[in-house]
């Protein structure tokens, strides 16, 4: 039986393609994915597609930042299907690489025969910028290559080359497991069913080896990630990987170096660590030694490592193995090092530091892609055929200028690989080209490989280095052969350390804020959605005072302070374009306004995704799916999108606050989310009263504005309960300032603070935050005008904001000695 | 011959204007045993106590010291005591051909071989450039030996450059040190080491200190009464050679060696990081080489 080729899909002739063989079938190994697909219907296919997309731009909510890296976040619906027979030659040559690589390391940072002997010019090393001397004679307890990552692809005559080797910090096993989940659910039964290797088995495997890595002697190693600050691009993958590992992860200002040894931050004190996963480029690891100067790192991790205190993967150091300059040479140093050629082919790489090199280089200088080393201000890689006559003159003085600098790369034509374009509603296959991450990972003295990888769908436009967003292509194993089958690996067991109480002192921190963004985020989207309903029942009252009223209150309370309306702008006079006005300020990304909530709750709970429970994850997904639409009601100025995308966002944050409550275990982490969540609603409480109760109007206006402000904090059905009466400004002062049993109201607020304030291990400085909590009471038991006090409660409620961040996240930045001469 | 015996008194002082919480610091304080020079006692002293310290040779040889305080403290004070005895330098008899050197050294094997390949290409902060092997060349004309050549070098830096304390500070470019033709004995060196790596030849950079009083009939030595520096390049089969471009002298004379490396970010006497709020530091360095007798094994306080 043979499968058919999928409808238009036609590779250049003479040129190797995936799917299709010279003689125009389909090769064995995709039948079954083509068949799943052909199944589907391309309808289907192209529908599966599209979720699979947004379920990513979803699911990257806790990672990604900001919109701008989302948008670069993109899936190719059809995986990249590879048979066990290639998979098994990139297997073994990614274990040959990553052994010949350990051994490298091990040279040039203890004996360095490879210089002495001639076999790598220190040159070239040394013009790499990450060959830290200061690690030379440094001997890690544990092996130094523990992950380990090729770039590899396959050319046009069908063979696969590799592009770069990654031992610094590997990115791709976390995108790789992402990626896979993602396709998993779009077809759900095709892992079971295509006989798909799985992935899980890589994280026992990553454990097991960090676990291996520790200083002899040490029974269970706790170990932490170190990951890059929450802006940074590699972040997503960082804590997609800590969560998956089950470890923490922590920021450099996290980790302290004392006694000789590295020791995590936490809220009850300082916690030894064993084992520093590191998801951050070596020179940005330590301050003190490591070069070329970073401000970010742990100062004193690599005298950690000297003492043997502390072991670090990959070692300090291994990323000057993880720059192009070596590749030329990798040859020669197999051979002298394990007396065997290398089992993967390479792209033929040129170091322009070598006369010979940098001769050939100039002379076939349009065969060549150009890349610099420089590990801090690289000029960005280019095709040499590509550029101008003067971009050529520019990189040829350059490479004259600085030719330690350069490496050269001979320009490859790739095989194709088909991928999924959707035309109208249906999706086509059409040729395109991919590179293959793929991952080993140490297993005692040798390494296992990821069966998969992390795929990336490249253009002919740019090279394939080039750090620049592209769409992920999951990368399937299919084994054509139940007998060829492996059986599962069995996970190593660890010992279990019980975490419970430990927190470091970011993650406090981000828990508090996402507290608080969450908490401000409901708050305005309700508070949005009353006005939109009100508005839409009840003409009449827009044209009185009550719209300026609620308007400028949605204002006040988003971002603290009226939207600046421009003057010379003419006034709306027409009711609706004044609401999608005010809607478009309260709702986009203006600091406090509903996006820019959002934005702070994905980029918050994807900080502390260790604390979150699946469900919350599912409730985080949902809003992020949500802002789009939101986003995109806004942008049509139609209030009846937005208000549909108010109701579900209300759901999902009451849901997610609902899921704090019940699925965060209480200790340090939960008192400080719900310290957020109390002090945000008690300063929007009090800001909305301030700003609504101003206006000046008469009975039936101030009815529906009391009405308002009692449903923006939920309390209107409590009020209606209680009094069975018309609203009175007296009586709502009672219930939204000083009834503690009810849990919107101010008094209630105030007195869990207290609580947690008490709960909370104790610090220097909490008296005076005591002292501020009992101020905002006397204020509130004032007699006299409301509007009177809220003021200085208002001003008391972000005085202890300020105090408690002060106490508990203030960590002052290193300062460099200045140097004698 | 007889060596020179030497008392060193190096005293770093830093204040904080606000207290530092946790220090930690990395120094080359400690003089190295060389050829000619030989250490027969030292001692830091530091002040605040440290809480923790560790000895080690770094990727030159050098003994290296890390340690932290890890107390509030606004003021560290480190002093180095050391007593060395140094012999007076020796040349080459013969060294060869300066455009032979490259294809010598990678000839060799042995520990000052592979430092002089690391020397030989660009660090941090020197690297080759065309200024510096242009105004290099009219010194290195062909064939001629590899000392000679640096002889002439250092005495054309002396004599075109101006020791000029006030010009720069450690972090001036080469460059500018090149295009002005002024600064202190570490500028003078990086220059003269950036000649030689321009032309692809090995050069490292020596740290260390100078007796400036001098003797009775000799004649006064420039420095700034801190830590010295002067440069050293590989001559293949007969070892490291010293040149000191400030003092146009080949070291040692009354120089003594602490460390060295490729450039002064490899060998600095002290660099750290320290933690706490914000706040402005002063640096005091002095450093006192004294001529003792030679009588033996004296006690240093």
């Amino acid at each position: 039986m043979t499968t058919p080729v999928p409808h238009g899909y036609r590779p250049d002739a003479g040129r190797y393609d995936e799917l299709i063989d010279e003689s125009g079938q389909v090769r064995p190994h995709w039948r079954a994915v083509v068949d799943a697909w052909d199944r589907l219907g391309p309808h289907e296919v192209a529908r599966r597609a599209n979720t699979a997309q947004r379920r990513l731009r979803a699911e990257s909510a806790g990672y990604v930042f900001d919109d701008e890296a989302a948008t670069g976040l993109t899936i190719d619906a059809l995986p990249y299907v590879i048979d066990v027979e290639s998979w098994a030659v990139i297997e073994r040559g990614l274990v040959q690489r990553a052994e010949l690589l350990e051994l490298v390391l091990a040279d040039l940072y203890g004996p360095r025969r490879l210089f002495s002997e001639g076999v790598i010019p220190p040159g070239a090393a040394v013009a790499a910028r990450s060959y830290q001397l200061a690690a030379v004679g440094v001997e890690p307890a544990g092996a130094r290559l523990i992950s380990y990552g090729a770039d590899v692809v396959r050319d046009a005559t069908g063979r696969m080359l590799v592009v770069r080797d990654h031992t610094d910090a590997p990115a791709g096993a976390g995108h790789a497991l992402w990626h896979r989940s993602v396709l998993a659910a779009m077809i759900p039964d095709a892992q079971a069913r295509l006989r798909v290797r799985p992935l899980e088995v890589w994280l026992a495997h990553m454990r097991a080896a960090l676990a291996q890595s520790a200083v002899p002697g040490v029974a269970s190693p706790r170990t932490v990630v170190l990951g890059p600050p929450l802006d940074h691009p590699d972040f997503v993958e960082a804590s997609y990987l800590a969560s998956n590992l089950g470890y923490h992860l922590a920021g450099s200002g996290d980790f302290t170096m004392r006694a000789g040894r590295i020791w995590l931050r936490a809220l009850e004190g300082l916690e030894a660590v064993d084992v520093v996963l590191r998801r951050v480029a070596d020179h940005a690891a330590d301050p003190l030694e490591l070069v070329p100067p970073s401000p970010a790192g742990v100062a004193g991790l690599l005298q950690a490592v000297r003492e043997r205190t502390v072991s670090v993967a990959n070692s300090l150091g291994s990323g000057v193995a993880d720059r192009l300059w070596l590749q030329p040479f990798l040859g020669s140093v197999c051979q002298r090092l394990l007396g065997e050629p290398l089992i993967l082919d390479q792209i033929d790489t040129l170091w322009c530091g070598d006369p010979d090199h940098r001769r050939t280089v100039l002379d076939h200088f349009d065969r060549f892609v150009l890349h610099d080393i420089d590990p801090v201000a690289p000029v960005a890689s280019a095709f040499a055929d590509d550029l101008d006559a003067a971009g050529a003159d520019e990189w040829r003085r350059r490479i004259e200028e600085m030719p330690h600098r350069f490496i050269a790369q001979r320009r490859v034509l790739f095989a194709t690989v088909p991928t999924v374009r959707t035309v109208g509603d249906e999706s086509i296959l059409v040729p395109g080209m991919a590179t293959i991450r793929a991952q080993a990972v140490r297993s005692g003295s040798s390494f296992v490989v990821l069966p998969g990888g992390y795929g990336r769908v490249v253009t002919p436009e740019r090279p394939v280095i080039d750090p620049a967003p592209a769409a992920g292509k999951d990368v399937w194993v299919i084994d054509t052969d139940h007998a060829t089958r492996r059986r599962l690996v069995a996970a190593p067991l660890l010992p279990e350390i019980d975490l419970r109480s430990s927190i470091p002192t970011r993650s406090a921190e981000s828990l508090f804020w996402l507290g608080r963004n969450s908490e401000r985020a409901e708050f305005v989207a309700r508070l949005a959605r009353l006005v939109i309903g009100r508005a839409e029942r009840d003409r009449p009252l827009c044209e009185t005072e009550w719209l300026t009223a609620v308007l400028f209150g949605l204002d006040v309370v988003s971002t603290g302070a009226p939207m600046n309306l421009d003057p010379a702008r003419p006034p709306f006079p027409a009711i609706e374009e004044r609401l999608t006005f005010a809607l478009a300020g309260s709702l986009g990304t203006r600091v406090g306004a509903l996006g820019d909530s959002l934005t702070h709750v994905f980029g918050g709970a994807g900080a502390v995704r260790e604390f979150l429970s699946t469900a919350s994850w599912r409730v985080v997904n949902s809003l992020a799916v949500e802002r789009l639409e939101l986003a995109s009601g806004v942008d049509k100025g139609d209030t009846y999108l937005i208000a549909e995308s108010l109701d579900r966002t209300v759901v999902s944050l009451a849901a997610f606050s609902g899921l704090a409550m019940e699925s965060v275990v209480r200790g340090p982490s939960w008192r400080f989310l719900d310290l957020g969540r109390r002090i945000d609603r008690a300063l929007l409480t009090v800001r909305l009263l301030d700003a609504t109760l101003r206006a000046d109007t008469d009975v039936d206006v101030r009815q529906a504005l009391y009405a308002h402000v009692l449903a923006g904090c939920e309390s209107l059905v409590a009020y209606r309960r209680r009094y069975r009466s018309d609203l009175r400004l007296d009586s709502m002062r009672d219930l939204l300032l000083d009834d503690e049993t009810n849990p919107r109201s101010l008094a209630f607020q105030v007195h869990r603070i207290r609580e947690h304030i008490f709960g909370l291990p104790a610090r220097e400085g909490f008296l005076e935050q005591l002292a501020i909590l009992d101020d905002i009471d006397t204020w509130r038991g004032r007699p006299g005008r409301v509007g009177d006090v809220l003021g200085p409660i208002g001003t008391g409620i972000e005085k202890l904001s300020t105090h408690l961040a002060a106490m508990w996240f203030a960590q002052p930045p290193p300062l460099q000695l200045r140097p004698q001469g | 011959m007889e060596p020179t015996r030497y008392r060193v008194v190096h005293r770093t002082d830093y204040t904080y204007s606000a207290p530092v919480a946790l220090a930690h610091g990395v120094g080359h304080l400690i003089p190295r045993r060389t050829v000619a020079q030989q250490v027969l006692a030292n001692s830091i002293e530091f002040d605040p106590k440290v809480d923790h310290q560790w000895e080690y040779l770094d990727a030159f040889g050098n003994t290296t010291i890390y340690w932290s305080i890890e107390q509030p403290h606004q003021a560290l004070s480190v002093v180095s005591r050391s007593e060395v005895e140094v012999w007076p330098s020796v040349t080459p008899a013969f060294s060869p051909a300066w455009e032979q050197v490259p294809a010598l050294l990678r000839a060799e094997v042995g520990h000052d071989a592979m430092d002089a390949l690391l020397c030989s290409v660009g660090s941090m902060l020197v690297g080759p450039s065309s200024e510096l092997e242009a105004y290099a060349r009219p010194s290195f004309p062909a064939g001629r030996p590899l000392f000679e050549a640096l002889a002439d070098l250092t005495t054309r830096i002396n004599r075109d450059f101006e020791f000029d304390p006030g010009f720069s500070d450690v972090t001036t470019p080469v460059a500018e040190v090149f295009l002005h033709r002024r600064g202190v004995c570490q500028d003078l060196a990086h220059v003269a080491i950036g000649c030689l790596r321009s032309l692809g030849l090995p050069a490292r950079y020596v740290s260390g200190y100078l007796e400036t009083q001098p003797p009775p009939g000799q004649p006064r030595l420039i420095g700034a009464d801190a830590s010295h520096a002067w440069v050293a390049t590989y001559i293949p089969g007969w070892g490291w050679l010293d040149a000191d471009p400030t003092n146009d002298v080949t070291p040692p004379t009354r120089h003594i060696t602490v460390a060295w490396g490729r450039d002064y970010a490899d060998v600095a006497p002290i660099r750290g990081v320290v933690f706490g709020p914000p706040s402005v530091q002063t640096l005091a360095v002095s450093v006192d080489v004294a001529r003792i007798d030679r009588h033996p094994a004296e006690y240093i306080p």
